[in-house]
């Protein structure tokens, strides 16, 4: 039995209605080219196909010519001192050098501040610290580096200019500022504002009331360390209850600073592991029983 | 006392040329809106800063109201409505479009009303459900996403002689809804990645996409319509139930709630989910809610900027309005009573401002076909996307108005051209943005 | 249940578990465990994925032994209804299931042709009432109908029980199927009789569910055994709740393959038991997520559940606890019936007027 037209209506002798009927059957069939009810072919309707062939044939095409084309196209570079309100939420490229860096790792955040010369710009990452640290890794940015940074302009009444990168990848270190490395003895009035490498030993503890200010010692001489809660907080590991022991050996990334007219330093990014190492005392050798 | 003058004064101002602007088929408030405080920021001075706020909320206000005429009387939907159109065609191929816009607009006022009596529990329970959800809201837009597409049926009738010709024709909708959907969710990628517009024209990037998924094919579709409009009939009375309006009521501010806050989930995306937890079926249902809840996504998305609390210090930003306003606006809590003012005499002049207009704008049909109307348009519409992006821009309008096209003539639904935020800002949200840039060769 | 109810309940089945929750977290939000994972839309996707199988797969694979397509010029009521009342007389007479797929009508772009079916137990007859032509908006162009629009078919062989069958109303989209078969006393009737089969069986649901294991464990995702999990959780859900309805389900399919009857609590599309269902589920999803990531309500659960689920639902159910006018009847059945009862008692009159034109000529 033809399982298609148990009920068969008369449909002889009625004129076709339009195109949108089937011309074997007189059947409505709507946009296509084979009537599904008795398969005929229905080539003469071609307006509506040639639009939909135009919306997907030229969404398909445009999106593959759109990618080639922002592939090969350079980001444009805005300078700070330029932007304006029109450029809220552009993609744009910023150079410029790194004043200061800050990270959170609980909140796998980061904020680098950057000068261009027309002005600063907050280069934000949130919750893309693990990677930037994964793919830059010695390459993260410090203060003193020079960048070229990609990033998303938002400019907010709360935030001020901020711009937010997505990747590691849409930032590049044009010059890396060397740092250098200071004995704690040699450092003087000089260098205040100077970011090197120390080492010491820690020989006295004085705390205060927002964190705690460390003796070290190098063959030199000696230097003070302040530390602050605050910054301790932020480093997830063993380090913490460690650096506040004497005899223990800190080798960080620090700042040379002034407070109260006293040269001090301050740590530089302790969350980076790279930029603060702390060695516990070796264990005193206990000496032989007396018999 | 000057103060509060000079606001009254902008509270009218921005109502009245909300009014106007959305009288204007496929032009949507949020262009406007960028390109005026671009303008307001070159002629400072103009509008003072507290006026600022109340101005632009006044705006959005009247459009709420007054782009229900437009998206009944010709079928020019926005973002916002593409799903709920159907009901107000049906009453305008009745005769009723002015029936059908007035119930859209005493939908729009049931809005306003909620937002100003339900404003301070939404300031306290708003800041909790915030931090309860914002960790898990790549996962909710995912969810969104899911069932959007889930829930898109075959609507061909199945015909053919063997099992896949059946399956064949009526997957044909469903088929061309993913791939709008997937092709939409691809051009977000790529243009929240990078983008072919000037940095220049940064604040109206994403406005060339917009135009060309929704206002464009919007337009041609008209425009190949044979359609006419029957004569309509001005009536002194809306058939409205007290049913009505709470089942209204619920489904409105259901779906205008998710809207509101759920980011790229826009009042049509909202007024599916809402349709489908409320259960209820009617054309006047689905026009009231539709009024109520364009009048939360677009209203009630900016006040929860005022929601600022300790849980929430700098407001819940929702809304493209927040967007625009957001480099020049510091929200306070103390200013949201006086925000609340400018909605509810915003929304009562726009709603007196609807009825009038509706008439005039039948009047216009009947001795204007609506063709000319989008023929005015079209070419408005591209000048304006060449004069902010250039022609980056307007290469950027085709190609969506290719994606918007899809929907439109394989009778899918139009709300998954929604995908080009959806999908990047879900995506990013789950903290894959890196991959993404990687995968596209973006970075 | 309808589909967004189904969805929503599987997802807060999923958030039961505390895993599930912390894992969706996003790493950011200094939570242990957190992941961003997807995995609550993945019970959501099996929550809804039953009548997916059936409605976007299935039903296509089901073939029907006859297949009506009425005229579109001339639509013929009392053929349609001979046909499907002699579907249901060879149901018996041959002692064997019989399916038949009503198709719609479409006449335009925009136009159908309404007709529909209506089952009476009472005068153990079939009818078919044929309607106006409509819009896909399903607005009635009045006065489109036409003159010879009712057929009965009397039933021969074949007894309907009262109640035993949905009469329906075909107009745009796709028409039903109906499948006849011969119960002990009378045809048994099963309105699409390929919905809620083996779609509907928690053994399917594992087997769709069991693949997701492998397929976490290859994308190195923690905790890969929850994924089948939930997944298997969020179909279970949904077969459950179709337990409440009318149709029930093939629970066992492939072990048991007979469709078990629901419980008969609502119907699939009873607007309240949908809303609360969703308005439950949103409220659990809610107080789960907060109490296994954020601890910030600062209510007891009793407390937190009096006031934003019992309180909220009170409201609900209020104007109707208070009101004193009964529900309102179906409308659209009252509409057939009283054509079918102006067609018979025009057919009387005219009997009548003929006899009575046989006495005076």
């Amino acid at each position: 039995m033809d399982r298609i037209a148990d009920v068969i209506m008369s449909m002889a002798n009625t004129p076709n209605i339009d195109e949108t009927h089937c011309p074997g059957c007189g059947r409505f069939v709507g946009p296509y080219d084979t009537c599904p009810h008795c398969q005929s072919s229905l080539r003469h309707r071609i307006s509506l196909k040639v639009f939909r062939w135009i919306a997907v044939g030229g969404s398909i095409i445009g999106l593959i010519i759109l990618w080639i084309g922002l592939r090969i196209q350079e980001v444009p570079l805005l300078h700070a001192g330029q932007i304006d309100l029109q450029h809220n939420m552009a993609t744009a490229r910023f150079e410029g050098k790194v004043i200061s860096v800050s990270t959170d790792d609980k909140k796998n955040s980061f904020r680098i501040t950057l000068d261009d010369g027309t002005g600063l710009i907050m280069l934000m990452g949130h919750g893309k610290l693990s990677v930037f640290r994964k793919v830059l890794g010695d390459t993260f940015p410090r203060p003193g580096d020079t960048i070229s940074a990609v990033g998303n302009i938002s400019y907010s009444e709360n935030y001020g200019l901020t711009a937010f990168i997505a990747s590691p990848r849409r930032l590049t270190m044009l010059s890396r500022d060397e740092v250098i490395r200071k004995e704690l003895g040699r450092i003087t009035r000089e260098d205040i504002g100077l970011i090197g490498r120390f080492d010491g030993t820690v020989v006295e503890v004085t705390p205060f009331a927002k964190g705690m200010t460390l003796r070290l010692q190098d063959p030199s001489g000696q230097q003070q360390l302040t530390v602050f809660h605050s910054e301790l907080k932020r480093l997830e590991d063993t380090r913490i209850d460690q650096i506040s022991k004497i005899g223990t050996t800190v080798r960080f990334l620090g700042r040379v600073d002034v407070y109260r007219n006293e040269i001090q330093l301050r740590l530089v990014e302790p969350a980076d592991p790279g930029n603060l190492d702390v060695q516990p005392p070796a264990e005193p050798v206990s000496a032989p029983p007396v018999s | 006392m000057t103060e509060y003058l000079t606001i009254l004064t902008f509270c009218l101002a921005g109502t009245l040329s909300g009014a106007i602007i959305s009288l204007i088929p496929s032009l949507h408030i949020y262009n406007t809106a960028g390109i005026a405080l671009i303008l307001w920021t070159h002629i400072e001075g103009v509008i003072p800063y507290t006026a600022v706020a109340p101005f632009f909320l006044s705006l959005v206000v009247a459009y709420a109201f007054l782009n229900t005429i437009p998206m009944t009387l010709i079928g020019a939907p926005d973002e916002s409505a593409s799903v709920t159109i159907l009901p107000g065609i049906k009453y305008l191929t009745l005769g009723r479009g002015f029936e059908a816009t007035l119930a859209g607009g005493i939908g729009s006022l049931i809005g306003i009303l909620f937002l100003s009596v339900a404003m301070p529990l939404i300031y306290v329970a708003m800041p909790f459900i915030h931090k309860i959800l914002a960790p898990h809201m790549h996962a909710i837009l995912m969810a969104v996403i899911v069932y959007m597409l889930m829930s898109e049926w075959p609507k061909g009738e199945g015909l053919g002689r063997t099992t896949w010709e059946r399956f064949r024709q009526a997957w044909r909708n469903v088929f061309a809804g993913l791939v709008t959907f997937g092709l939409a969710g691809i051009l977000g990628l790529i243009v929240t990645s990078r983008t072919l517009v000037s940095p220049d024209a940064g604040f109206q990037n994403i406005m060339p996409v917009f135009i060309g998924l929704f206002a464009i094919p919007g337009a041609i579709e008209k425009l190949l319509s044979r359609e006419t409009i029957p004569p309509q009939h001005i009536s002194s009375s809306v058939e409205l139930t007290r049913g009505d309006i709470g089942w209204s009521t619920l489904q409105g501010v259901i779906a205008g709630g998710m809207a509101a806050y759920l980011p790229a989930v826009t009042a049509g995306i909202g007024g599916i989910l809402a349709g489908h937890a409320v259960a209820r079926r009617g054309d006047r249902l689905f026009i009231v809610s539709g009024g109520i809840a364009k009048v939360l996504y677009y209203v009630g998305a900016f006040l929860l900027l005022y929601c600022v609390t300790p849980l929430t210090p700098m407001g819940i930003g929702r809304g493209g309005l927040s967007i625009i306003l957001k480099p020049v606006l510091q929200p306070l809590p103390r200013e949201l009573p006086m925000m609340i003012g400018a909605i509810l005499l915003s929304g009562c002049i726009s709603f007196l401002l609807l009825i009038p207009s509706t008439r005039l704008t039948i009047r216009l049909l009947s001795r204007v076909h609506y063709h000319v109307l989008y023929w005015a348009t079209l070419p408005l519409l591209v000048v304006l996307v060449v004069f902010i992006t250039g022609w980056a821009g307007l290469a950027l309008m085709l190609i969506a108005s290719c994606i918007g096209m899809i929907p439109v003539f394989f009778h899918s639904r139009r709300s998954n051209c929604m995908a080009v935020l959806l999908v990047p800002i879900a995506l990013n949200m789950a903290g894959y943005g890196d991959t993404i840039l990687r995968l596209l060769g973006l970075d | 249940m309808k589909g967004l109810t189904h969805f929503i309940s599987a997802i807060a089945t999923a958030s039961f578990f505390p895993q599930v929750v912390r894992m969706s977290a996003t790493p950011g939000a200094q939570i242990d465990g957190a992941q961003s994972s997807f995995i609550l839309a993945l019970a959501g996707l099996y929550g809804i994925m039953p009548d997916t199988l059936d409605f976007k797969f299935g039903r296509f694979f089901e073939t029907a032994e006859i297949d009506v397509y009425p005229d579109p010029r001339n639509p013929d009521a009392q053929a349609i209804a001979d046909t499907l009342g002699s579907a249901m007389d060879r149901a018996i007479i041959e002692n064997r299931e019989i399916r038949i797929q009503f198709h719609t009508v479409q006449l335009s772009a925009d136009h159908w042709r309404q007709y529909q079916i209506a089952f009476d137990a009472e005068r153990q007859e079939v009818a078919v009432v044929i309607g106006p032509v409509v819009t896909t908006s399903q607005v009635a162009f009045a006065g489109t109908e036409p003159d010879n629009r009712v057929g009965i078919y009397r039933l021969k062989h074949a007894r309907l029980k009262p109640g035993g069958a949905r009469s329906t109303t075909v107009d745009i989209m796709s028409g039903p199927m109906y499948g006849f078969r011969p119960g002990q006393d009378h045809v048994l009737v099963d309105f699409l009789p390929w919905h809620r089969t083996w779609s509907h069986s928690y053994v399917v649901g594992a087997a769709l569910a069991l693949p997701l294991w492998p397929l976490a464990l290859w994308m190195n995702w923690p905790s890969a055994w929850l994924y089948p999990l939930i997944a298997f959780l969020g179909f279970s859900t949904h077969v459950t709740e179709d337990l409440t309805g009318h149709m029930g389900g093939s629970l066992f399919w492939p072990f048991f393959r007979e469709r078990t009857r629901g419980l008969c609590w609502f119907h699939a599309a009873n607007p309240d038991s949908n809303f609360v269902t969703d308005y439950i589920a949103v409220t659990l999803i809610l107080f789960n997520l907060d109490r296994f990531v954020t601890k910030l309500i600062p209510l007891s659960a009793p407390v937190f559940f009096l006031l934003f689920l019992i309180g909220p639902l009170l409201l609900y159910f209020l104007p109707r606890l208070v009101s004193t006018k009964p529900a309102p009847k179906a409308r659209r059945q009252d509409s057939v019936q009283g054509v079918i009862e102006a067609h018979r008692r025009q057919a009387a009159q005219e009997e009548l007027l003929d006899e009575s034109e046989s006495i005076v000529g």
